[in-house]
Order: structure tokens, then sequence, then C-alpha cells
């Protein structure tokens, strides 16, 4: 693996962020499959998948990931569609639990949701609470968390600020635009003040336009906050154009983290300058090698037995 | 030479790329485009006028009262009363002044008893929805007794409650129960797992998230459900003023029969009908106003 790691040796000096050394997440071997789900079993969470379960093959989709997430880093997940990107980031944010391995965020093993690893998600419409103002939306955190009202409110009216929705507070979020309930979202993970920002394609369902804007809007967000961001894309343009750095999957099953790139350019960064064209050229070919890889085993493996 | 090209590229460019004023180009299409707009906005306002008034529904009462006067008319009208007829006795009923006091007394019985049903089943259908728990232990049971109709347990309720108001109550409310708990139920399972994983990474523990996520998200199909209940109420004051009751216009329809007054038992049917619609139409206008960011569809 460590071959993979030398696309750029960089010092990320250049970056507008100075990273620490310490890692807000730390997983160590981890592997996750999916189970039969226990539906309808009271208190049946506890049978042992593998006693249900005696497929030929393992079936897990992660195996063997390994990963550390710096303080202060803007990181990206990339791969193909299905290798498992979610999955990880799930188990991160605490809704899934993996099978095997360890998995940290500042030390303390991870095993459900919380606050100091707020989440974006790509849908807005599915993640923003319709029936509350823009302003309750990005109250809500602060709220569930006991902060005493004349506190929430100037951390909301910052966030609100800090996404430009101050003019917005008192809409609902059906009178706002997709760009605008994206910005709401990111407003509510923030106003929490999580040590990590973990989001699964959060532009993705937006148009060309407003995801431009999105991005760029989000850099600067993360410039003023000093989050650690987690950014799952399977835009290769996207990841080149808003990461420090890029874990590349290899493809499911059994997918890991194959590879890691730095990316070592200033932002804003200019996709049209060669530069940083060739470098992307570059992570494209890393991707594909991320992808193929399974396939040649799968080849060995048939070629073996034939 | 370079620059030259570069220039004229430029300009042959541009000439893909027209500003659209903001005025006309000349007073003809103005006045012309003026005259569409009016004859189209005339054509829209007559359509306008016959969606309303279709809407409004009073076609097909018209078409009801005829059919109705001239099936009477066909039959003998102690048989079947026509419109007229049954207008005729509930005029009588009025100014006997017994309609006004049955009204009252069957609506209040019909409010305590749904008001009942909401308290028990609102809450309830919240907690099966959420909790397994409580899913398994209750939902067998509703699932049993939503099948059998009130009018089924008449004779026992009048003897675990007696003959006063309690046992109407209990029928009322038995009947209005099922449907708001099944459709509050509903209303829960349509809620997006997303927003319960929102929740959880914002720091909200289950109780927080059942009043903050759950009530909120299940309150469109709660108030589909509040809505068949307070039908089923309505159709259940008859069967509960049936027996041992001395007013109300379950006890009007039902006793009728005894004089022969056929165009009463219509009268009753018919002001039943219209309490029903239009407390029905309060219910909607009310749920739009109050909860019109929950989803609740205007009308
Ligand atoms: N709940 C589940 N039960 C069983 N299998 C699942 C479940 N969720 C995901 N998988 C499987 O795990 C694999 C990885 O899925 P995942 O959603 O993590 O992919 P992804 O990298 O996020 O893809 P995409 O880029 O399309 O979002 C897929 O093969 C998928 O079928
Ligand atoms: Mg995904």
């Amino acid at each position: 693996m460590s071959n993979n790691n030398n696309i750029i040796e960089n010092d990320v000096k250049n970056n507008t962020n100075q990273n620490s050394n310490k890692n807000v997440i730390e997983v160590r071997n981890l592997g996750k499959k999916f189970d039969v789900e226990n539906k309808g079993l009271l208190f049946s969470k506890n049978i042992n998948p593998d006693a249900v379960f005696s497929d030929n093959h393992d079936g897990f989709v992660l195996k063997d990931v390994n990963l550390d997430i710096k303080e202060g880093e803007f990181h990206i997940f990339l791969g193909a569609s299905g290798c498992g990107k979610s999955t990880l980031l799930n188990i991160i944010a605490g809704f899934l639990n993996p099978t095997e391995g360890s998995i940290t965020c500042e030390g303390n093993p991870i095993v459900k949701p919380g606050p100091e690893r707020g989440v974006v998600f790509q849908n807005a419409d599915q993640a923003i609470f319709p029936w509350l103002t823009v302003y309750k939306n990005v109250e809500y955190g602060l709220k569930a968390q006991g902060i005493k009202k004349a506190e929430r409110k100037p951390i909301v009216e910052n966030a609100l600020k800090l996404v430009g929705l101050q003019d917005h507070a008192k809409k609902h979020p059906s009178e706002l635009s997709g760009g605008m309930k994206q910005r709401v979202q990111i407003a509510r993970s923030i106003a929490s003040n999580p040590k990590i920002l973990i989001m699964d394609e959060p532009f993705g369902a937006l148009d060309a336009q407003t995801r431009r804007t999105l991005q760029d809007e989000f850099i600067e967000i993360w410039k003023k906050t000093g989050k650690t961001i987690l950014f799952v894309t399977h835009d290769l343009q996207e990841a080149v154009y808003l990461g420090q750095k890029i874990s590349i999957f290899s493809a499911s099953p059994d997918a890991r983290i194959i590879t890691q790139v730095d990316v070592p350019f200033d932002y804003p960064r200019n996709l049209d300058d060669p530069v940083i064209s060739e470098f992307e050229r570059k992570v494209h070919e890393k991707l594909e090698e991320a992808i193929n890889i399974h396939k040649d085993k799968n080849i060995d493996k048939s070629a073996l037995s034939a | 030479m370079l620059s030259q090209t570069a220039e004229l590229k430029k300009e042959s460019l541009n000439s893909y790329f027209h500003n659209v004023s903001l005025e006309a180009s000349n007073e003809v299409s103005i006045t012309n485009q003026k005259k569409r707009v009016k004859s189209i906005a005339k054509g829209k306002t007559a359509k306008n006028a016959v969606n309303k008034f279709l809407k409004t529904g009073i076609i097909s009462w018209v078409i009801l009262f005829i059919a109705w006067e001239l099936a009477s008319r066909a039959m003998s009208p102690e048989f079947l009363p026509g419109p007229i007829a049954t207008f005729k006795g509930l005029k009588e009923l009025a100014l006997a002044g017994t309609l006004w006091a049955d009204i009252k007394i069957s609506m209040i019985r019909v409010g305590i008893g749904w008001g009942r049903a909401l308290l028990i089943a609102i809450p309830l259908g919240l907690l099966i929805g959420r909790f397994k728990v409580v899913k398994s232990i209750v939902e067998p049971l509703i699932n049993f007794f939503r099948f059998i109709p009130a009018i089924g347990f008449l004779t026992l309720f009048l003897m675990w409650f007696g003959v006063g108001e309690e046992s109407k109550l209990v029928l009322i409310t038995y009947a209005a129960v099922f449907p708001i708990i099944i459709n509050t139920i509903a209303g829960v399972a349509s809620i997006d797992p997303v927003k319960y994983q929102a929740a959880q990474s914002l720091g909200a523990n289950s109780i927080y998230t059942f009043f903050t996520v759950t009530v909120p998200g299940a309150i469109p199909n709660i108030l589909t459900g509040v809505r068949l209940g307070l039908s089923s109420a309505i159709i259940s004051i008859v069967a509960a003023e049936m027996l041992a009751a001395s007013e109300g216009l379950g006890y009007l329809i039902f006793t009728s029969r005894l004089y022969y007054r056929t165009d009463w038992i219509f009268a009753g049917i018919i002001v039943l009908g219209i309490i029903g619609f239009l407390a029905d139409k309060l219910i909607r206008f009310l749920a739009f106003k109050l909860f019109k960011f929950y989803g609740v569809a205007k009308q």
C-alpha cells in the first residue's frame, strides 16, 4: 500500500488550514458485512450472523480498512459506486456498527451517533425538518443538548450568517431552493460545533451551477471554522477541487482504502490550470487502478480454477 | 495579425448573443399582444368560474334531489318521503323546538366520545408506531377488535356502564378509536429514517426525538385519522341512542319509525349528514391553518 502513497509527496504547509498531527478519526482493520435483518424478533440482535449465514464467500463489503483523519483536514472518500463509501461513513457517523476491527473518535470508540460527529446528508429534503423554520432547524441540536436559550441565539445567528441565510431565518424549508436547504443542513450541523463534519455527496443532488457555488462557499466555511471534514463523492473533479487528502477505495466486496493522495494546491483552485488538470488525470489513473485491482484478482482466481 | 483574428472571432461570437430588451419592438405588436392577453384572460376567468361552480358540488346535489323527488313520487311518500316532504318534517321539528335539543345533546355526545378517542388513540398510535415493544403487545389486540362493530357491544356496554350517558360515550369512543390509531401508526411509519439519524447526530435522545420527530412527522396522517374518527363517531350516534335514550338525533331517527314518520327519519339523517360535512370542513380548514408546514394538504 505504501508504494501508492507517493503520487505527490508534498508538504501540506501550502494549505490554508494548518493541520495538527492529531487524529480525529482512527480506523483499524475494520471490516463490515451486512447480516440478515432480524426484524420482528424482539431482543434478537445478538444472534451471531455467521451462524445464520454460511455462504461460500465471506460477504464482507469492507475488509481491512485502515484510516486516519487528521484534525482540520479536508478529507475526501473517492471510489466507484457501491464500493462502500457510504457504509464506512455511516459507521463513522455511528449509524452502523463494524463487524470487526476498531474505530475511534478522539480516542473514544464509536458506538452510536453523537453531536461531535455532525452529518450532512445528501438529500436535504429528507434530512431537515419541514415543520420548523430555518432558524429553528439550525437551533435543533443546541436545544436537544439542553443549551440555554440566551446561549443558543448568538450561535444560531452566527451559523446562519456563515451560510448566508441570515435574511431567511423565519422561512420554512418549503420556501427555499435546493441549495438553500443544503445550506440549512450545513448550518444546523455546524451550530452543534462538531469535531468532524461528515458529508455523503452533499452536493450530488444539486444542479451543476448551484453545486459549484456551494463548493466555493463551503471552502470558505471550512477555512473560517477550521473544522475537520469528511466528504464522500464519486466526482473526481469535486474531489480535486475540494480535498486536501483523497482516500481512494478499491471495489467491493472486500473493499478497502487502497491509495491516499495529498492534494498540494492552494484554494481557490482553478481546474483549468494545466498543472491541476494533469494532477486530476493522475488521480483518475489511480482510481482506475483501484477499481481494477479487484477485477484482476477475480481473473487470477478463475484462471487458477480452470 | 493574430490579435486581429482574435478580435474578429470575438465579434462573430458576439453575434450569437442577443440582449432581450424590456420593451417590445413596436407599438402594433404591443396592442396586439394586449388584445390577446385580454382575450386569454377572459377565457380564463370564464373557465375559472365554471371550475369554481363545479367544485361546489351543487350539480350532484341538484341531481340527487330531482332523482329523490321523482323516486318518492313513483312510490308512496310514506315509504320514501321526497325532499319536499323531508323539508316540511324538518321545519315541523325545528318549530317544535325538539330538533335543536336533539342536535345539541347528540353533538355533545359525539364531541366527548370523539375527544376521548383522540386522547386515547393518538398517544397509543404514536407509541405503537415508535416502540417495537408496545407494538408487539398492543397491535394484535387492535387488529382483532377493530373488526368488531360498535353495535355488537351495545347490550354489553349498557350492562357494564349503565343506561346513562357513560355507555353511549363508551360506544362512540370505541367506534372512533380504531381509525385514529391505525392512521397514527401509518403516520409514524411514513417518517423518513434519515430524520431520526439527523436528530441523533445532533445529540437528541430518544425521548426528545419522539416529541420532535415522531409527533410532528406523523401529523398529516393523524389528521386523516382524526377526520375518519369523527365520521365513525357521528355514524355510531344512532346506535348509541338506540336504547335507553330520550333525546338526540339518533333517538329521533330510531323512534320516528314508531309513529310512521319516515319524513322525520330522513330529516334526522340529513341533519347528521350536514353536521358531519360542516365539522369535517372546519377540521380541514383549521388543520391547514395550523399545520401547513407539516405537510397537510389544502383541501
Ligand atoms: N443495508 C444494507 N444491507 C445489505 N447490503 C448493503 C446495505 N447497504 C449497503 N449494502 C451493500 O454494500 C455495498 C456498499 O454500499 P455503499 O452504499 O456503501 O456504496 P457507496 O460506495 O456509497 O456507493 P455510491 O457511490 O453509489 O453511493 C453495496 O454493494 C451495497 O449493496
Ligand atoms: Mg453512497
